[in-house]
């Protein structure tokens, strides 16, 4: 690892009360699609783009921890993003979650390229 | 006292005289030709469970069922019912849905992107103008398949005249009707690979001789006597072992030994000292244990116990649903068990394992019976290889896997030239009628 580490920021998305339980919000920052999912309580962000045949995510079914594409319904793990099933082996891309002043924030690398999960 | 309920139609499953005597021959534990035959003849035409109820909260929730080669969706419909589905577009013949999931606005087809409703109807694809023949949108529908619910499990069957599930199960409906099965929660769900036959577990459920030498804990818990136990069996091929949950008088755990029953006692508030010798404490304890618990449910909360009988308060009918499911009704728990043939080889199966048991308020963990304690909870889905135990941690030592432990042993002695028939206990009747009745399948008889 030569590279030089980009600085990271510190990026509020949405306040968590926006979010419903086991529901999502779709957040664009720059190039970036996310996807603040509250999972009974615990809230997680993820690259909102199925990693089958890119379907957005936003409005996929969440239960115990899982997020279910609306297309194909690939069973996405919140925390890992590893996909269930046999549709595809691909996890997609997550991001640690803080809660800082009741909005939803990820830390996200001012590198001005894509996330390598992209 | 209330009185368990006694079918019409049930047969004693100790009376060998009830039986023609079919040779349980060796190859049919591994035969493909055999096992060809149990596909046409008889895995098309039974009941299958695809899973539970509580999969399918709401419309557009949908399972997925692999049996062989075949595969079916189950679909919560808009209107609250079920519809079931051979799992395969009507395009080009992809598969469209791979696990349980939910499907948003229909199933989308991977491949070309046609999709059906939630009601099986195509509701539209690409190019839709580009069929000669017709826009086949709103025409056509994925081929459908009979779906009921018994139980709080969903069943389906590929054969349009087949009988209604409930007849199909009958007594079963009618002898579990007191228990509110559809209310239990599934705290530990296991599929197992096993090297057997699938049959072997239907052979093993439908007898307890082999407890006391497979399963030696069992004895001083649930009582393995013949004589104190009730083998019955139905026309349709099903059948149970009802045994009462005490312990066997013939076997004594040593002096000093903390025994489960009195555990159970004291968890009633009956004092197991308080009886005079063992004998005493067995029968009349058991008998005490079924009052209390009538005295004491409500209050404690198992409202489960609300219709049922005392039989069903203390005892454990294991019961066998031809041709491979058995379900243990214990009073504060379901168990099913259910092997399943793999799809090539007939020296293989799955075995599925589900601990389920009735919610009582207050509790956040349960006595799973066969995987310990579990968080009252539902459990996900593990898929394992037995691999001599080493694949199943969480249920080693218990009953069910040293059943599993058996498993491949008796599949190799199968196959030996030394295996020609059973020499049957008269309570291992069973065990041939579950023959028989296949053979009926097979055959043509049924
Ligand atoms: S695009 Fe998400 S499962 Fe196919
Ligand atoms: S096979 Fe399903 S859309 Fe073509
Ligand atoms: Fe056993």
């Amino acid at each position: 690892m030569t590279d030089r580490i980009p600085a990271a920021r510190l990026e509020r998305l949405l306040l968590a009360a926006e979010v419903p339980n086991n529901g999502n919000r779709a957040v664009r920052v720059g190039e970036l699609c996310l996807l603040v999912c509250n999972a009974d309580g615990q809230f997680h962000v993820v690259e909102n783009r199925c990693s089958h045949q890119k379907s957005p995510l936003e409005g996929g079914r969440i239960r115990r921890g899982h997020l279910s594409c609306p297309l194909h319904g690939v069973r996405f793990n919140l925390s890992t993003g590893e996909p269930l099933g046999a549709l595809t082996r691909v996890p997609i891309r997550t991001y640690p979650v803080q809660i800082i002043d009741g909005f939803v924030a990820v830390e996200l690398r001012d590198s001005g390229a894509r996330p390598t999960g992209g | 006292m209330s009185e368990p309920l006694r079918h019409p139609d049930t047969m004693s499953g100790r009376d060998p005289s009830l039986l023609r005597g079919d040779v349980i021959d060796g190859e049919r534990y591994y035969s493909p030709e055999f096992a060809q035959r149990e596909w046409e003849h008889l895995w098309k035409r039974i009941w299958h469970v695809a899973g539970r109820t509580a999969e399918l909260p709401e419309p557009g929730d949908y399972i997925v069922h692999d049996f062989l080669h075949e595969s079916v969706i189950v679909i919560r419909q808009d209107d609250g019912g079920l519809k079931a589905f051979y799992n395969s577009c009507g395009h080009r013949g992809m598969r469209l849905a791979w696990d349980a999931s939910h499907a948003a606005d229909g199933l989308h087809c991977p491949y070309h992107g046609w999709v059906w409703g939630r009601d099986g109807v195509l509701k539209d694809l690409p190019d839709p103008d580009d069929f000669p023949q017709g826009n086949p949108c709103g025409e056509l529908s994925l081929v459908e398949v009979r779906c009921d619910t018994w139980g709080g499990f969903v069943w389906y069957t590929m054969d349009p005249k087949a009988p209604a599930l409930l007849d199909y199960l009958d007594p079963m409906p009618g002898v579990y009707a007191n228990y509110p099965l559809d209310t239990c929660v599934r705290v530990f769900w296991m599929k197992v690979n096993l090297n057997t036959n699938w049959k072997f577990a239907t052979d093993n459920f439908s007898e307890s001789y082999h407890t006391r030498t497979a399963h030696p804990q069992v004895p001083p818990w649930i009582d393995q006597d013949y004589w104190s136990s009730r083998h019955e069996m139905w026309p349709n091929g099903h059948g149970r072992t009802v045994q009462p949950m005490r312990p066997s008088l013939r076997d004594r755990l040593p002096e000093g030994e903390p025994h489960p029953f009195d555990a159970l006692l004291r968890a009633w508030d009956i004092d197991p000292d308080s009886y005079p010798d063992f004998e005493t404490k067995a029968m009349q304890g058991w008998l005490d244990l079924k009052a209390q618990k009538r005295r004491l449910w409500k209050e404690r909360g198992y409202v489960h116990y609300e219709h049922m009988d005392d039989e069903q308060l203390t005892d454990s009918p294991h019961t066998v649903i031809f041709p491979n499911v058995t379900i243990s009704f214990l009073p504060d728990n379901i168990i099913f068990f259910r092997t399943e043939p793999h799809p090539d080889d007939p020296s293989k199966c799955t075995f599925d394992l589900w601990c389920m048991a009735f919610p009582v308020e207050g509790q956040t963990e349960v006595e799973s019976i066969m995987a310990d304690v579990q968080p009252l909870a539902e459990a996900e889905f593990q898929h394992r290889a037995f691999d001599g135990g080493r694949g199943v941690p969480e249920i080693a030592g218990q009953i069910v896997y040293q059943d599993m432990l058996l498993a491949e042993g008796q599949q190799r002695g199968w196959r030996s030239q030394g295996y020609r028939d059973c020499y049957l206990a008269g309570q291992e009747s069973r065990v041939r009628y579950f023959h028989e009745v296949l053979n009926d399948y097979l055959e043509g008889r049924r």
